[in-house]
């Protein structure tokens, strides 16, 4: 266990190193936001409200949306790298579950910009733009919960796309359309009250609501009480389902090696 | 008999299919990159479609003039990317050492990196983009296309390529002086170009200002679609910007040639 | 008399490098105020290289070897001095110069990697534009000497590190410039591999008179393949002449380490300086012409408790610090 936390650690301090980087990341962040507000604050124009749905509300979807989908950057081409320059073989030499740590060191990483990019960029978000707060107290801690989950799912399915480095030459367009459904699906992009009700019948089946937008409606106090145990539930269902898929393609994948190089 | 090696583009279509040849080494890659691209843009129109199929119009542009200021930028950039890949990705031929060896070519230096890789995928996903967004807006909007307009179009569609080209060179610039330069270039190129979907007038002062005199973006599809369509908008800014693209476009890539013949200067002095 | 092919008249080369300061405050004050430190990375080199000879640079990491290098390839500015090769100032007209050059760095290759040798050559001919005859040419004689049809159709990717280096050796070549500058071009091969590259360059050396110039860190490359040797630590030339007087002052260099069963000391020998190590063992250094390694093993053996010894080659960075105590160059 201590092995992984120190990887969590040695992560963090990796990503110290590289000041310009996120400086330049919470400004990349802020514009995001911003522009994403501008665009529906344009399209509110004299509006106050929209299918019950106010700008106010759309600005918190974003700031939290976005915030999220920068905080939540993995790298899917962890298993391709080792496998292109040969240090996989070294890996499955090292007594430690390979997938676990590939788990800490994502961790280490979205950690650190939870800390130096969404929070900052919330914070400026509150001080520029009218974010509302949260409902209550109680459903802060309860979406910081959901937030957890959320990342769950979002790392499960990225495990999935990382092992197809054992099929794939190149994961990156794998990668490049899951970020996108991601995306979208979860309402980053278009907060899913605005989506078309067919196309939310087939998003209720995925697992991509989960990952931002549940957090947000938990905030909002769109879900409170019993419908949050419900929807936690439902995220840790999909954490579940995806991870078991990760888990028989890495079976597959262990035994299909082609290591190239040298 | 003359050399072909002579005319620049004929050795440029030799790198090119070189490159081709390297990339298609890998068959289902090139569908999946070519895919993944395309999806990539294409889930932001889609978004965008329905957006305004909820709300109508914004700023008074509605959703097919909308589509067409987004093909302008993705033609542009389909075209782009095909002859200046190697300026995208130039912070890699420098962190490599590779750029050391073109130095040793007795080829002219920023004509290697431009000829050094074309992403025929993302010309292909942006560019296909484009062209369908093109195809399906253009006879829905109030254009009257004829000789003039066919040929303010082209010139403007080649304004914009250099207009994006020029910033392309001088975010490679920026890698003979800063690390991970990649950064700054994702950061004001990728995001500025989200603002240019939209017309500019719908936007705070201070981004306006931005989209025409820091990053021109308004000059690569905003103001080449008034000239065609002539929105009340317009109103705002002086007429002879709706002239001017070509013109900008050059003189932006002038100078920018200059400062990449110093930053040359400046890294053969102090090496990496 | 005829012109040297090269010359390098004190030339100097000034890096300025950011001092970095550790610590928070220290950093942000870097930031705005960057204090810049001169680095003399080449120190007022002269030297001269006429047509047709193969010179090797050596000397320790980081004692200006490749700046001299990048200075003469024409990727670097002299901060001082001139340099003029084959009539050309390198870093002034460079599209034309480096038409006549070829250079092989070790450790990075020029070639495509995806696509087979053969196509990176085509590319090759056509930067340089080389005549048809002369490259057909060039082609049959590298593939034959360096025996390269079993690969020259396959990717770089798949090669082996001696195809590769061959391969780039070749491309380097193509083009039959009159200059050639090698950069560890046998760094990391195997004994036979190095033997088969050796024999290549001094074949091309002799036949075509192409002027070579070799960094290496292998003595042997250097020995084998070299007329003239220039040394160089600290940015300053140290010794400038031909391989055989170089052998006849330093080569004969030995080194024994002995490790004895206890802790012991060891009466003065004469012509042998003597260094202690740990773990009972004693090095022992001493020039070959003054006292044999075979009457020494002997008279340790019968004097002392000898547990094991080993005897060594010089190393370079060794010898290179001996000549730089010696003070100067011949």
């Amino acid at each position: 266990m201590s092995t992984y936390l120190l990887c969590i650690k040695t992560v963090f301090r990796k990503n110290v190193v590289f000041r310009v980087d996120y400086i330049l990341g919470i400004i990349s962040t802020c514009l995001q936001i911003f522009i994403s507000c501008a665009i529906w604050k344009a399209l509110y124009g004299k509006h106050v409200e929209i299918n019950g749905i106010s700008l106010a509300m759309v600005t918190t979807n974003f700031v939290i949306g976005l915030g999220l989908t920068n905080a939540f950057r993995v790298d899917d081409s962890v298993i391709q790298r080792k496998l292109r320059d040969g240090s996989f073989a070294n890996e499955l030499l090292k007594p430690i579950n390979i997938r676990a740590y590939i788990l800490a060191e994502n961790l280490g990483d979205i950690l650190f910009r939870i800390l130096t990019n969404f929070l900052p960029s919330f914070i400026i978000a509150v001080i520029f733009i009218g974010v509302l707060p949260p409902v209550d107290a109680m459903a802060v801690c309860y979406s910081m919960i959901s937030v957890v989950l959320g990342f769950g799912v979002f790392w499960a399915l990225s495990s999935i796309i990382q092992m197809t480095a054992f099929w794939v030459m190149n994961v990156w367009s794998l990668s490049t359309i899951k970020n996108v459904f991601v995306n979208v699906l979860a309402g980053a992009l278009l907060p899913l009250w605005f989506m078309p009700s067919s196309i939310m019948k087939i998003i209720k089946f995925t697992p991509f609501d989960s990952i931002y937008f549940t957090p947000v409606q938990i905030y909002l106090g769109e879900l409170s009480g019993g419908d949050v145990w419900v929807y936690y539930g439902r995220q840790a269902l999909w954490i579940v389902l995806l991870y078991s898929v990760s888990t028989v393609l890495w079976v597959f994948g262990r035994r299909r090696i082609v290591i190239q190089g040298g | 008999m003359k050399d072909p090696s002579d005319n620049p583009l004929w050795m440029y279509f030799f790198y090119s299919h070189n490159t081709m040849k390297s990339w298609f080494q890998y068959r289902v890659d090139a569908i999946l990159r070519s895919l993944a691209v395309f999806l990539r843009e294409a889930t932001g129109i889609i978004v965008i479609y329905i957006t305004l199929t909820k709300f109508d119009d914004i700023g008074g542009w509605n959703i097919d003039e909308l589509l067409f200021l987004f093909s302008l930028i993705f033609i542009t950039y389909g075209i782009l990317i095909i002859f200046f890949t190697g300026l995208r990705d130039f912070e890699n031929i420098i962190y490599d050492g590779s750029f050391d060896r073109l130095i040793l070519r007795p080829r002219g230096l920023l004509f290697q990196v431009i000829a050094s890789n074309s992403d025929w995928f993302a010309a292909i996903g942006h560019g296909g983009l484009g062209i369908v967004l093109f195809i399906y807006s253009a006879g829905r909007v109030n254009i009257h296309w004829n000789t003039i307009t066919i040929l303010y179009y082209l010139a403007a569609v080649l304004g914009g390529v250099l207009i994006q080209g020029a910033m392309f060179l001088v975010f490679a610039i920026l890698s003979f002086f800063i690390v991970k330069a990649s950064k700054a270039q994702e950061l004001i190129y990728w995001n500025m170009r989200k603002f240019s979907g939209y017309p500019i007038s719908i936007f705070p002062k201070f981004v306006q200002y931005m989209m025409m005199y820091v990053v021109p973006f308004a000059f690569v599809n905003y103001f080449p679609a008034q000239y065609l369509l002539r929105k009340d908008d317009m109103h705002q800014y002086p007429e002879i910007y709706l002239y001017i693209t070509p013109l900008i476009g050059i003189a932006m890539y002038f100078i920018a040639y200059l400062f990449w013949r110093y930053s040359i200067k400046f890294y053969k002095s102090t090496g990496t | 008399m005829n012109k040297p092919l090269i010359s390098v008249s004190n030339v100097t080369k000034i890096y300025k490098i950011n001092q970095r300061v550790n610590g928070l405050p220290g950093q942000i004050a870097n930031l705005l105020f960057p204090k810049y430190v001169d680095i003399k990375a080449v120190d007022q080199i002269s030297f001269d290289i006429n047509e047709g000879e193969v010179v090797g640079f050596i000397g320790p990491n980081g004692a200006g070897k490749s700046t001299t290098i990048k200075m003469l390839s024409g990727i670097l500015f002299p901060s001082s001095g001139e340099i003029h090769v084959a009539g050309y100032v390198p870093y002034k007209q460079r599209q034309k110069y480096v038409s006549h050059i070829g250079v092989v760095f070790g450790q990075k290759s020029q070639l495509s990697w995806d696509l087979p040798v053969i196509d990176s050559f085509e590319l090759l001919k056509h930067i340089y534009k080389i005549p048809n005859d002369l490259y057909k040419d060039n082609l049959t004689l590298f593939s034959n000497l360096l025996d390269m049809e079993s690969f020259i159709n396959q990717p770089v990717r798949q090669l082996s590190l001696g195809q590769r280096m061959r391969s780039d050796i070749a491309a380097a070549l193509l083009h039959s410039p009159k200059l050639v500058f090698f950069d560890e071009p046998t760094i990391g091969l195997d004994v036979v591999a190095k033997e088969r590259i050796r024999e290549f360059i001094h074949h091309i050396n002799k036949e075509q008179g192409v002027t070579m110039i070799f960094t290496s860190h292998d003595m042997q490359d250097i020995e084998k393949i070299c007329h003239q040797l220039i040394i160089i630590d600290h940015g300053q030339k140290i010794f400038d002449g031909d391989i055989s007087g170089f052998k006849n002052q330093f080569g004969a260099q030995r080194k024994l380490i002995v490790e004895f069963e206890q802790e012991c000391e060891i009466s003065d020998i004469k012509g042998v300086t003597i260094e202690n190590m740990e773990n009972h063992k004693k090095e022992f250094c001493f020039h070959g012409e003054d006292v044999q390694m075979k009457s020494l093993i002997s008279s340790l053996i019968n004097s002392y408790e000898v547990k094991d010894l080993t005897i060594c080659e010089p190393e370079i960075e060794t010898l290179v610090r001996q000549i730089y105590e010696r003070g100067g160059h011949i």
